[in-house]
């Protein structure tokens, strides 16, 4: 009897303590904090689809020269992988953000993520940092989605328009495209069987478990089907969520508004690499098609990251040629 | 909440003496080992080893015991899990009856983002029909990992590296070390049992089993869940 006393004692004391131990939704503790939650962070608040919200962004360069606003891709990812495209400061006044509930900007609601909301946002961002100004406009992946349809929306605040390995911009190309899919058996099991340890209570979780099924995704972007480096911050797995798997992701019928581009009267840049689900074959076959006066350069070896990691000279030399040669046309 | 968590700790390993859900063998002391092959979605391998501690004068059987519940990472991830476990059954005259079984155990998993070793338990309370070759009832439970000791990876440190500009000291991380209740899920299902002798019977388990959040409930891969399982039991009298 006693045995059980102290065993019902040490329990109690067990349990208690328990219940005190941190939570692993607290900013910092399993993924970085957010814009709003972290207040050291580079950060812009901006007011989209009624709510005032903390992205995450960071400028480079002098606020007098020309904007160049640079998008990452997802959705829900960050700017990491895309700095190297901070070069362009010594011409442009670059601004980078993560978009509202994606990397490190403040978690939204499902209402606020419509894609309508996205030209909102990039013209709020245009608003606060380039009044007036005309902008030239570069997106990666989801992001070169965003750029074309505010591009398709407002072509006259646009200077200039770069599509970096866009995703599909149409159901066929939307049916013929299995990039981000994860193939490998075990990286599933994982994914699941970590419910027994971690379940996602809250955001941080959630965004937590993308650490372990982002590089997994991303073999289907590279040559050989290898893992590419991809430097991140924070997945916005939400963001993903309510952007691919539900009412709100763009349907088949949607195009980014692509047929609406004829009112953009200058030539767009298209880039990609040569290997992955959305390199040069891809766009050749789906996307460039529906893009008149586009041109398309194609980096021998590429894939969607590695754009940004191996291949970044090349690149770079790539925009920075179109860029050099409109403005000399100007 | 934290009431009823610390008498269900505190009193489970004295409350579960128990006899094995599904079945009542004509032997009470017989031991019994159950294996379990199920989709969570992932596949697992779930192995018990129980014996009945029950006298014949009780109307409810009780049994104890031990097992494992594997997953296909156990090699290239070491993703295990170790539990104790107990149970009890009761059936009424009119054929209605409940059987309990409950698990306090350790599990460990290790990937990308880092190793995690949890502490947790696990009921699930089949509420049914029970007759003498057959079974029909409903399997409800709920799986609490309250205590977790997580070691982050270089690979999860990274992911904080660099975001802030130069001679910003900003919010460290990530944290290793000791976090409170990091899984909570709920299995709501039916559960049916085919006792082919007293000694043999197989059962089969079918329903959902799913994590609540603040965004509601998710089902989708972004949030680890397919919010179904089956389970395939196959229990044998030794």
């Amino acid at each position: 009897m006693r045995f059980r006393l102290i065993c019902i004692f040490f329990l109690f004391n067990c349990v208690f303590y328990t219940c005190e131990l941190p939570d692993t939704e607290h900013p910092g503790n399993l993924v970085p904090p957010t814009a709003g939650e972290d207040s050291d962070l580079p950060q812009l608040k901006i007011n989209v689809a009624g709510k005032e919200r903390a992205v995450h962004l960071q400028t480079f360069g002098n606020p007098e020269n020309p904007p160049l606003f640079v998008l990452p891709g997802g959705p829900g990812a960050d700017f990491r992988l895309l700095l190297p495209l901070q070069i362009f400061s010594d011409r442009y006044f670059v601004v980078m953000w993560d978009s509202r509930g994606a990397g490190l900007s403040e978690r939204v609601t499902k209402e606020e993520l419509t894609i309508g909301s996205f030209p909102d946002e990039v013209e709020a961002i245009r608003s606060a940092l380039a009044p007036g100004k005309k902008l030239t406009l570069c997106g990666h992946s989801f992001g070169a989605g965003v750029v074309a349809y505010y591009t398709s929306k407002y072509p006259e605040n646009v200077e200039q328009l770069i599509l970096i390995e866009p995703g599909p911009l149409t159901n066929e190309g939307r049916k013929n495209y299995n990039g981000g899919e994860i193939g490998s058996f075990a990286v599933v099991e994982d994914f699941f069987w970590q419910n027994e340890i971690l379940t996602s209570k809250d955001h941080a979780a959630a965004d937590y478990k993308a650490i372990t099924v982002l590089p997994e995704a991303n073999r289907t972007f590279s040559c050989n089907g290898e893992i590419q480096e991809d430097p991140f911050w924070r997945f916005g797995a939400f963001h993903h969520h309510v952007l691919t798997h539900t009412e709100q992701a763009p349907g088949k019928n949607f195009t980014w508004g692509i047929e609406e581009l004829t009112r953009f009267n200058s030539e767009i840049l298209l880039v990609a690499g040569s290997c992955g689900a959305a390199g040069a074959g891809f766009q050749t076959n789906y996307n460039l098609p529906h893009l008149p006066g586009t041109r398309m350069e194609e980096i021998d070896g590429a894939g969607h990251m590695s754009l940004f990691t191996d291949f970044s000279n090349e690149l770079i030399e790539v925009i920075h040629n179109y860029l050099i040669e409109y403005q000399e046309e100007q | 909440m934290r009431g009823v968590i610390s008498i269900l700790i505190v009193f489970t390993p004295f409350l579960l003496k128990g006899q094995p859900a599904l079945n009542v063998p004509a032997d009470h002391r017989q031991p019994q080992l159950n294996v379990s092959l199920a989709l969570e979605p992932e596949v697992v391998l779930v192995a018990n080893y129980t014996w009945g501690v029950t006298t014949e004068e009780l109307p409810v059987n009780f049994r104890l015991g031990g097992g494992t519940k594997i997953p296909t990472t156990l090699f290239s991830n070491r993703a295990w899990r170790v539990h104790l476990t107990g149970s009890a059954d009761w059936v009424h005259k009119n054929k209605l009856g409940v059987a309990a079984n409950s698990f306090v155990y350790l599990v460990h998993n290790r990937n990308r983002a880092g190793e995690i070793y949890g502490l947790g338990f696990e009921i699930r309370a089949n509420p049914g029909y029970y007759r003498p070759n057959w079974n029909w009832s409903l399997d409800l439970g709920w799986q609490n990992t309250f205590a977790s000791y997580i070691t982050h990876s270089e690979e999860t440190r990274f992911t904080f590296e660099d975001r802030y500009p130069d001679g910003v000291e900003g919010i460290p991380g990530p944290r290793d070390g000791w976090y409170g209740a990091t899984a909570n899920r709920f299995r709501v299902g039916f559960l049916g049992t085919r006792h082919f002798s007293e000694k043999v019977s197989f059962a089969v388990a079918l329903g959902t089993l799913f994590a609540t959040q603040r965004q509601g409930l998710l089902f989708s891969f972004d949030f680890a869940q397919l919010p179904v399982y089956l389970e395939t039991t196959v229990r044998i009298g030794l």
